[in-house]
């Protein structure tokens, strides 16, 4: 693996993972919304072209400030290592507001709760790449 | 870190009607709906307590809602609420009639809201729109006079659950007059005293738990513990019924600040597609759900704690684990510990709705904090063992 988070080739790898991942075929059953995931004190930020507990594609962005998408996450480069590396639930951390729904419906975020735990699960499998955390899951 | 949110007042003592006229005066509110149900609207102390309101503010009532009240409920709620110009909602009732109440306010401050879209940090504008929220519950069970939650049925294709939260839905105040759950029939005495156990043990063991959800959680289980036996065999005292009221208070703050989990997630479509109380199906589901959760070793350490201090403090016999505990409270309080034994449905019938309700469970956002994460084969088996 080796890909650093956040970069281009993590989120493919990341997409494409997560497009192989069986649990999170049938647990994103019904979700219908690209997520923009955004690296607030760099700007960068990537699109997941989630359907249906598919991963269709991924958009990068160097500076994402402008991007938009139906859904939008966005929190400091700490928090979401803390995520991904499993120390912090990642529905907790949006109860206390440390990932940012900038845009979206907590309350169907909620009701995919499992298939946010496999999207994390997912990601650590692919790890954090030379900052040397995470790995694991 | 946590957030906490809690009802700003909460009055416990024996007259509503009293606690009414002095919170309204101190707010110089001169305008209030009150909402209720056909039932409570009938009794006697309710139409006393309206008359002690009367005395201080313009009353105006929307007796209309229903058991397991839809969508719809919240405009009409709003529209009473605006051509009363209240500037409070006093919702007396059970869960019901507290969360329609909820979704009528959302609607009155911001008619252009959907109830969906009702989520924990959307801004819905109650806190700047000056009209509180007043809560009289008449159950002793949904906790919802503490809680941020509003369940309603939604009735499109089949009926559904539907959960909603917002921390701006939290009552200003909660009226806490224990002479009122004496009015419940025994069954719903029942039902709802085991929701609040149910609250307090997913609450204790979700993975939000904290050391302020953790404290009302602990005791608001020794006083179900305490007192619903009694309640149950028809000899409950004053203090019996007091008790179990401020427990289900409790519970309501204990799980608005840490989380409910898989029982509740099972609860909601189980018990609308069987149209069995939600107090008596989650109590059902609840010790399945206990044997579930002890895999995580952080629920079982709770659990456990549960267990000493039920057998060290309150002198029940030893028992192999708190499942076991709270079986045997279901056997003294007259609750069926296993599906089959509620009315209803036949066995084959069942076991043809286990994988369409554990794939709603699975959806239900109430199972986002459970301490384990559980997949729809797993749901599907605590379901047919449950049965
Ligand atoms: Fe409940």
């Amino acid at each position: 693996m080796g890909y650093r988070f956040p970069s281009r080739e993590w989120a493919e790898e990341y997409c494409r993972l997560l497009d192989s991942s069986q649990r999170y075929r049938s647990s994103g059953r019904g979700w219908k919304y690209p997520i923009l995931f955004k690296v607030a004190d760099t700007n960068q930020g990537f699109t997941l072209y989630l359907e249906d507990g598919r991963c269709l594609g991924v958009e990068w962005y160097d500076d994402a400030s402008s991007a938009d998408a139906p859904v939008i996450i966005s929190a400091s480069l700490d928090e979401w290592v803390e995520v991904i590396s499993g120390r912090i639930n990642p529905l907790t951390a949006i109860m206390r507001r440390r990932l940012k729904i900038e845009k979206g419906d907590i309350s169907l975020i909620l009701r995919y709760s499992i298939a946010a735990l496999e999207m994390v699960h997912v990601a650590q499998k692919l790890g954090l790449g030379s900052s040397g955390e995470g790995g694991g899951g | 870190m946590v957030e906490l949110g809690f009802p700003r007042r909460i009055f416990f003592r024996e007259d509503a009607g009293e606690a009414l006229k002095m919170l309204l005066s101190d707010r110089g509110i001169d305008s209030v709906l009150v909402v209720t149900d056909p039932v409570v609207s009938s009794m006697h102390w309710f139409k006393d307590m309206l008359e002690s309101v009367k005395s201080v503010a313009r009353v105006s009532l929307y007796t209309g809602v229903e058991p397991e009240p839809g969508f719809e409920v919240a405009d009409g709620i709003a529209s009473a609420a605006r051509e009363a110009g209240a500037r409070a909602i006093i919702a007396v009732g059970g869960g019901s009639v507290i969360d329609a109440a909820k979704s009528g306010l959302v609607k009155l401050v911001n008619p252009k809201i959907s109830l969906d879209q009702v989520a924990p940090f959307t801004s819905i504008g109650v806190e700047g729109s000056g009209v509180l929220l007043v809560a009289v519950p008449t159950t002793s069970g949904s906790g919802s006079d503490a809680s941020y939650g509003i369940v309603l049925t939604r009735r499109v294709d089949g009926r559904e659950k539907v959960a909603l939260g917002s921390y701006e839905l939290i009552p200003y105040a909660s009226i806490l007059d224990p002479r009122l759950p004496k009015f419940m029939p025994r069954r719903l005495a029942i039902g709802t005293g085991l929701d609040v156990l149910a609250h307090s043990l997913e609450a204790l063991v979700s993975i939000n738990s904290n050391p302020v959800s953790d404290a009302l959680s602990l005791k608001a289980i020794e006083l179900v513990f305490r007192h619903l036996p009694r309640i149950a065999g028809g000899e409950g005292s004053d203090d019996d019924w007091a008790m179990m009221h401020i427990a289900a208070t409790m519970a309501g703050m204990a799980f608005t600040n840490s989380g409910l989990g898989l029982a509740h997630a099972i609860a909601h479509p189980l018990g609308a597609r069987l149209g069995i109380h939600h107090g008596t199906i989650v109590a059902t589901v609840l010790p399945y759900v206990i044997e579930y959760n002890s895999r995580s070793p952080e629920a079982l350490s709770k659990y456990r704690y549960v267990k000493d201090f039920l057998e060290k403090m309150l002198g029940a016999p030893e028992r192999g684990s708190l499942e076991d505990h709270v079986r045997a409270l279901y056997r003294g309080v007259g609750h069926p510990v296993r599906l089959r034994d509620l009315a209803g449905v036949s066995e084959e019938e069942y076991r043809g709705l286990v994988d369409e309700v554990a794939e709603s469970a699975l959806r239900d956002p109430d199972i986002a904090f459970n301490p384990v994460v559980p997949t729809v084969d797993d749901i599907a088996d605590i379901l047919r063992k449950a049965y």
